[in-house]
């Protein structure tokens, strides 16, 4: 685990029941500045739960939230969002009406606090048009930027879901499965984005994934939850060996 | 055939045309602009926003009794007349707004349109302030005044210019508004409300703030249509006339910025044309709308963009 540098999530043992179900019974967790943290665990642990816990799509029923030391438990997801924390959906979740350019451009607008302006075209604001072709570029979107969001293949539309949240310039990027139905190559260009976000941008990474060949391959640190608690956390190579994981995993596992 | 040419065209037909007409059609084209303007509005929600209002005849309303109010007991000039009842229409319409943007879909549609059957219901039974179902009659036009020049507006012409300047400039702000970053934020809430709140958009002030400026617009048209008619009714707040704007939205196309102004002129039109032949004009109406709505889904501009090859 990297030293020395601060906290940019701690959760306190956050609690979620749906009736007598326990999605997340009493989570901690601390994830530091600029790690990749994996969150893994077979269906039904509680990861997405866990996710829409802190983004605040679902109020905990316990536990508290921090983000860099600051208390957001029960917040609104729009107000999260706004402090820098992003993040991308299990199912993809674009805006299909409008173009690639456009899609990027929207969080853009929030980004750089125009959200009233009236008084010019989007499409004529400099600053606004270069800050999205930056990101579309960065992405490899620039290509399909006139494109309608719902004409774009699967593969795409993840890419341009990572776009829309990088965009918003986070300093928290919590991503549902970014590879999910993804093809080998396109699996091999996201983690390669994942790399380089962490490394040149600096960003706090935590994701979760199906795929243990990526969880094992990027990862800093990896959590494992299962029925919605902790049963092992640490480095890739003390995960990997730890017993409790194999037996979690057993039957259940699907890569 | 060039965007600009076409405009120009149009523009010079309609400075034109009321010199080639009858009052009758002079009349009938100025509440064509009127009715395109609150078409227009309303699709600012619909086609924009993704919000499905079935009660904007209230700011309509409220803007038609707002103005006449204001002439028959306060003032008769004419920008205090059409202010009250345009600042009426907003006030209402953020008032509700708020109250309506908590739900989506369905549930807003049924929100706005019983707190419309409430307005209906308060100008009908209030009269001895707005004349009850009787309605209020012979309100004279006021003159448009420019410092030390009076320009009457009785004239039907001088009305419809009137009424055409102020309505196309409320189209070309609603325009600007829907290009404006502001805009592209009611159009990702209109696409998928849950990705813009979690980018930081607070999806439902942006309803507000999009249902408000529908409302202003919806108020000024109703304004404008009392200066026309001189006589209104509670009709105007009945759920029917909130129906108008949902169906030239439709038969204009709402995915189109232009669709709800083509989608008002061939409704009124065809409303005006049908109920001269026959008494059961609606059955007709109704007849032709459905065959419109179900061979061209994307309305009239929908069909013609997409002949052209626009998608």
């Amino acid at each position: 685990m990297i030293t020395g540098k601060k906290e940019v999530l701690r959760v306190q043992s956050l609690k979620k029941n749906f009736g007598s179900l326990q999605a997340v019974g009493g989570v901690d967790l601390a994830v530091k500045e600029n790690e990749m943290r994996a969150v893994i665990g077979p269906n039904g642990a509680g990861k997405s739960t866990f996710f829409n816990l802190i983004t605040g799509d679902i109020r905990p029923d316990e536990g508290q939230v921090f983000f860099k030391g600051r208390e957001i438990t029960g917040w609104v997801p729009h107000r999260i969002a706004r402090l820098g924390v992003a993040r991308s959906f299990q199912v993809t979740h674009i805006f299909p009406q409008l173009t690639v350019f456009e899609n990027v451009l929207v969080p853009s607008v929030v980004q750089q606090k125009r959200e009233l302006s009236i008084l010019r075209a989007a499409r004529g604001i400099a600053q606004l048009r270069d800050e999205t072709l930056a990101t579309l570029k960065l992405l490899g979107l620039d290509d399909l930027a006139e494109m309608k969001g719902q004409a774009l293949s699967h593969g795409d539309k993840k890419r341009l879901e990572f776009a829309i949240v990088l965009a918003c310039k986070p300093e928290l990027l919590l991503l549902d499965e970014p590879t999910a139905g993804m093809s080998a190559e396109e699996t091999n260009l996201t983690v390669g984005l994942m790399k380089k976000l962490s490394a040149d941008l600096g960003i706090t990474i935590v994701f979760t994934e199906h795929d243990m060949k990526v969880v094992f391959s990027i990862a800093d640190y990896i959590t494992v939850l299962h029925q919605g608690l902790v049963i092992a956390e640490g480095s890739p190579e003390v995960v990997r060996k730890d017993p409790r994981v194999i037996e979690a995993y057993t039957g259940e596992r699907r890569e | 055939m060039n965007r600009k040419i076409l405009y120009g065209i149009i523009g010079a037909a309609l400075i034109v045309l009321p010199f080639l007409v009858t009052n009758y059609w002079v009349f009938l084209l100025t509440d064509v602009f009127i009715m395109a303007l609150f078409a227009t509005s309303f699709n600012l929600l619909l086609g924009y926003t993704g919000l499905i209002s079935f009660g904007q005849a209230a700011y309509y309303a409220v803007g038609a009794y707002g103005t006449t109010l204001m002439i028959k007991y306060f003032s008769s000039s004419l920008w205090p007349a059409i202010g009250l009842g345009v600042g009426a229409a907003f006030v209402l319409a953020l008032v509700i707004g708020y109250l309506c943007v908590r739900v989506t879909r369905l549930y807003f549609a049924m929100l706005t349109l019983a707190f419309s059957s409430m307005i209906y219901a308060i100008i009908f039974k209030w009269r001895g302030f707005t004349g009850g179902d009787d309605g209020i009659a012979g309100v004279a036009r006021p003159s448009l005044d420019f410092f030390f020049i009076k320009f009457s507006l009785a004239n039907p012409k001088a009305y419809y210019f009137f009424v055409l300047v102020l309505a196309a400039l409320s189209v070309w702000v609603l325009w600007r508004i829907v290009r404006s970053p502001l805009g592209y934020l009611l159009q990702a809430n209109r696409d998928n409300a849950k990705r813009a709140e979690f980018i930081g958009v607070a999806v439902k002030r942006f309803r507000l703030i999009a249902f408000t400026i529908a409302g202003f617009f919806a108020g000024l048209a109703g304004s404008l249509y009392a200066l026309l008619a001189g006589f209104i009714s509670p009709e105007l707040a009945f759920w029917t006339k909130s129906a108008d704007p949902v169906i030239m939205s439709m038969v204009g196309g709402f995915n189109r910025f232009f669709g709800p102004v083509v989608g008002a002129a061939i409704y009124s039109l065809l409303k005006d044309f049908i109920a001269t032949k026959t008494e059961n004009w609606m059955f007709y109406l109704g007849l032709i709308l459905l065959v419109v709505v179900l061979a061209l889904p994307q309305g009239v501009m929908g069909a013609i963009q997409r002949r052209r090859g626009k998608v």
